[in-house]
């Protein structure tokens, strides 16, 4: 029996709050009732640009903005990219119609943005590019949020996985509520859909605007976040194995549950890579075999979480078997702490594992995204590199480096 | 009356000034649609009160109402003072209905 279900707006929005703690500060995602609102007039949303980089049209790199159609009960996204003036629009079910109302309402939108902030526009300047080609397409009926967090995820451009994070325990009730709604997302199109082709066809080969730092970055992602297990195709490395750098404590059956809501009180913090890969993670084709690192699950004693995923007997699968690995790993060292904003200056944390030493990019608000300097196109080559002799990973001169990296690399 | 909470009053737009609003409170408005409507609350208020009156008001089932400020989701157990909103002008929620969408 496959329990399906559509994605509301606060599964998107809780993603998109992830996405903003990893966004780099010139790249904006705004939450799905910012369209909403924009529909109503510019007045309504001009208190939303508060914590942008001013003028935006100057100093912001992106901005990204889902969308929902509620007379067709239907999510898509819309990427305006300043640098280049391009307005993308990533509808999973492309319809020209839909793409020409959005474009009607970007073009008012930004012609209202230049005049709210006293800047020049000229429409004719900037390409709107919408087709079938921008975003993959879905076959099934009711994937589109999925589809949406997707792209969401790819336009925000999020930067390499920089190793142990934490989540607010005040947003475990979200998380929940998000993985119960995304767990039930899985469906034959996206069993069938591969996103590592999806990823750059996304981003368009009509405008170019994948650089090659930008996709090596993505591979480094995803194989940054399996180091036990050869990454071979990058994406169908789960991110379990990297998880425990602390020392791994056995989940305790109740942990084990806390996917339900009911239970979550017992959590203190999440992990986050399988959050940011979570789209990806849904759309993978199944390996032939079982990973062996999932060889077994501890809830229910089934031989592979993987197998279990692809019966698709039922959303509890992704939940007891995934999650427990992934993201109810307890965190001793990392209390909860209040929701960091993608500053450059991130606070030493206590322990992190030289596998995870990546720098963080410097803020450097003219300029395009680039990926860390240390992260080399044969991403797994860097990882290996960066695992056999982490003091050649330096951090930016602009950024205090975490004191207590050093000791820890020697210790090892 | 009978069914108002002691401490938010709905108050009627365009009857009562800015000036009326108690001692100690926060006139808000919360715009759903063409519709709007006032309270006076208190800064230490969670805004749970405000939230279920609304929703009483509009006959929407409870939790089916999504109130942002300034582009913040709002909580039903946060207050003004936690979302440290700038009292200098009007603090207008904005409330919206659910979205769901798979097609």
């Amino acid at each position: 029996m496959l329990q399906v279900s559509q994605v509301n707006d606060d599964a998107i929005n809780l993603y998109i709050d992830v996405l903003k703690m990893f966004a780099h500060p010139t790249v904006h995602v705004f939450n799905t009732f910012f369209f909403s609102c924009l529909h109503d007039g510019f007045t309504k949303v001009a208190s939303w640009h508060k914590n942008l980089c001013h003028p935006v049209f100057m100093y912001m790199e992106r901005i990204v903005m889902p969308i929902h159609l509620r007379s067709q009960n239907h999510w898509a996204v819309v990427s305006i990219d300043f640098k280049r003036c391009i307005v993308m629009y990533l509808d999973s079910i492309f319809w020209l119609r839909n793409f020409k109302f959005i474009k009607m309402i970007v073009a008012k939108y930004l012609a209202d943005l230049a005049a709210h902030e006293s800047c020049s526009f000229d429409l004719e300047a900037w390409t709107f590019v919408g087709s079938e080609e921008t975003s993959p397409q879905q076959t099934g009926v009711i994937d589109c949020g999925v589809f949406v967090m997707a792209n969401l995820h790819n336009c925000a451009g999020i930067q390499p996985w920089k190793g142990s994070s934490t989540i607010p325990v005040n947003m475990i009730p979200y998380w929940n509520q998000f993985f119960h709604l995304a767990g039930l997302q899985l469906s034959s199109s996206l069993m069938k859909d591969s996103w590592l082709d999806a990823e750059s066809s996304c981003h368009g080969s009509q405008s170019n605007t994948v650089d090659a730092g930008e996709q090596s970055a993505m591979e480094m992602k995803f194989s940054s976040i399996s180091v036990d297990s050869p990454p071979l195709l990058p994406i169908v490395t789960l991110p379990a194995p990297t998880v425990p750098p602390t020392p791994a404590v056995p989940p305790t059956p109740a942990s084990l549950h806390s996917c339900c809501p009911s239970h979550s009180a017992s959590l203190h913090s999440l992990s986050l890579p399988l959050l940011l890969s979570l789209p990806l993670l849904l759309s993978l084709p199944l390996p032939p075999s079982h990973h062996p690192s999932f060889s077994c699950c501890p809830s229910c004693s089934c031989h592979s979480s993987l197998t279990h995923r692809s019966s698709l007997t039922c959303h509890s699968s992704l939940t007891h078997c995934f999650l427990p690995h992934l993201l109810f790993l307890p965190h001793p060292l990392f209390p909860p702490t209040p929701i960091v904003p993608p500053t450059p200056i991130v606070p030493p944390t206590p322990i992190i594992p030289p596998t995870h030493v990546v720098p963080p990019a410097p803020v450097i608000p003219l300029v395009p995204i680039t990926p860390p300097a240390p992260v080399t196109p044969p991403a797994v080559a860097a990882l290996t590199a960066a695992v056999a002799s982490p003091h050649q990973v330096t951090p930016p001169a602009s950024i205090t480096p975490p004191t207590p990296i050093a000791p820890i690399a020697a210790n090892k | 009356m009978p069914d108002v909470k002691p401490d938010i009053k709905e108050r009627k737009p365009a009857t009562q000034d800015e000036s009326e609003v108690p001692d100690g409170k926060v006139q808000i408005t919360v715009i759903l649609g063409e519709q709007t409507f006032k309270y006076a609350v208190k800064p230490t208020t969670a805004f749970k009160k405000v939230f279920e009156t609304t929703e009483k008001q509009v006959a929407a089932s409870p939790g089916t109402l999504r109130f942002h400020y300034n582009g913040q989701r709002l909580r039903p157990q946060q207050t003004l003072e936690e979302i440290e909103a700038e009292l200098d002008e009007p603090v207008e929620f904005h409330a919206q209905l659910e979205q769901i969408g798979g097609a």
